[in-house]
């Protein structure tokens, strides 16, 4: 089985997340979504910004900084190319309650068009900034809007889908997946979308050469 | 010593030889300039990878048992990745360097930019050597850059590794100032890619500028 572990919050999950269903709807392999929520101030420090962009509170190096500017800037770049807007976040923003969505949407959506219209519609509201993605009502509001039932969300939310998003960090970090988005074949990871025909080609039973890396530089 | 140039229409490779992804990266780039008009050069570019997690400020004991895990599996992560690319280069195990070696390989790439090789040389050049079975030693080096410079002998007089790692340092300090993260990367034009894997977007660029006449009309 193929899973694949996402962030909204992460650009580099914004900018995969509709090649990545290519997986499944050009070459047919169903796809396992998980979400992984990034602890971003554990590795490239925390970082607050008014609207205007100045920074506010931040305990970043400049490396750290010159990493995560660079990161925009590829991100921004593919996005453009894919016609998406990519507005960076004012803050570090907790994804976790949106990653409990994703559990609940998978598990009721009525069909796998319906995941991805609401797994498309939180990416690119939250990447214009145009959605709150801490606040139940708007994750709601995207379940809605995608045909997903959300009776009983708000139970599911604070108490059974919290605790297995909880208990699915710790399981990932020790499965050894600490970025997105990342798939997971049996026991092997790969990081990031640079990695998509590799592991197509291990779903196709790794015949011939094993491909480069490539970011696919593609509208989608 | 020469220095790669970031402002012309060239594309400058970054490569650290102890690195499976750079010597992954030399035959990528190698077999996507065969359609290519542009120029390819690699150098070297040998500084420790960077680690945004260990500039983070200590956390309460939770933050920091995660921070520790993170980092494990990240270790773990890259083992995997360099098996791949061990594989993606049909090599069974990981060449090491000894410390001449390094230091000789990596002037050995900057003696082929100077000469203009091509990078299907370098990618040859480069083949040979990470076949190595024993340590890749300065010997071993020496006997993989002679085929493709013929004055090797005579250039080696000049050579002097104390003096070539400290230009060495001091040329990957500052590509590292241009906005160069990490080996392998690319600059075209200006512009640093971090990783090989940006080629199809780098092919674009090559293909629009090429499309556009020295005097800015498009063709």
């Amino acid at each position: 089985m193929l899973s694949v572990c996402i962030d909204f919050k992460s650009p580099y999950a914004f900018v995969a997340h509709a090649l990545i269903w290519q997986l499944e709807e050009v070459h047919g392999f169903k796809i396992h979504w998980l979400p992984l929520t990034l602890n971003i101030g554990s590795f490239l420090g925390r970082a607050e910004k008014r609207a205007d962009g100045e920074v506010v509170d931040t305990n970043r190096t400049p490396k750290q900084w010159s990493v995560v500017k660079a990161a925009y800037r590829d991100a921004r770049c593919y996005a453009e190319n894919q016609g998406r807007v990519l507005r960076g976040p004012l803050k570090i923003w907790d994804s976790s309650l949106a990653g409990v969505a994703l559990m609940w949407a998978q598990e009721h959506a009525g069909t796998r068009q319906q995941l991805k219209q609401f797994m498309a519609d939180v990416f690119e509201r939250f990447w214009q900034r145009e959605c709150d993605i801490e606040d139940r009502l708007i994750l709601e509001a995207a379940l809605s809007r995608a045909g997903i039932q959300t009776q009983g969300f708000p139970d599911y939310a604070a108490g059974a889908g919290r605790d297995h998003h909880d208990q699915l960090q710790d399981q990932l970090l020790t499965q050894g997946v600490f970025g997105v988005p990342s798939f997971v074949l049996e026991d092997e990871i790969f990081f990031g979308r640079e990695h998509m025909d590799t592991v197509l080609w291990r779903l196709n039973g790794s015949q011939g050469a094993m491909p480069f890396v490539r970011y696919p530089w593609q509208r989608v | 010593m020469q220095n790669p140039e970031s402002n012309t229409s060239n594309v400058q490779v970054l490569v650290d030889l102890k690195d499976p992804e750079s010597v992954v990266g030399i035959m990528a780039i190698a077999n996507w300039s065969k359609d290519r008009v542009q120029t390819v050069q690699v150098w070297p570019f040998v500084r420790e990878p960077i680690n945004t997690a260990a500039e983070v400020p200590r956390g309460d004991a939770d933050f920091e048992a995660y921070k520790a895990r993170r980092s494990l599996a990240r270790h773990n992560y890259k083992s995997q990745e360099r098996d791949r690319n061990l594989q993606r280069l049909s090599l069974t195990r990981l060449w090491q360097f000894s410390d001449a070696g390094a230091i000789l390989a990596h002037w050995g790439l900057l003696r082929l930019a100077a000469k203009q090789a091509p990078v299907r040389v370098v990618a040859e050049f480069v083949s040979e050597l990470v076949a190595c079975d024993a340590l890749i030693d300065a010997d071993w080096v020496q006997s993989s850059l002679r085929p493709f410079i013929t004055s090797l002998d005579v250039e080696m007089r000049a050579f002097d590794p104390s003096t070539v790692a400290i230009d060495l340092a001091q040329q990957s300090l500052r590509l590292s100032e241009q906005g160069v993260l990490s080996a392998p990367s690319m600059i075209y034009q200006g512009e640093v890619f971090s990783s090989i894997g940006h080629l199809p977007r780098l092919s674009d660029l090559c293909k629009a500028s090429l499309s556009v006449s020295p005097s800015g009309a498009v063709s």
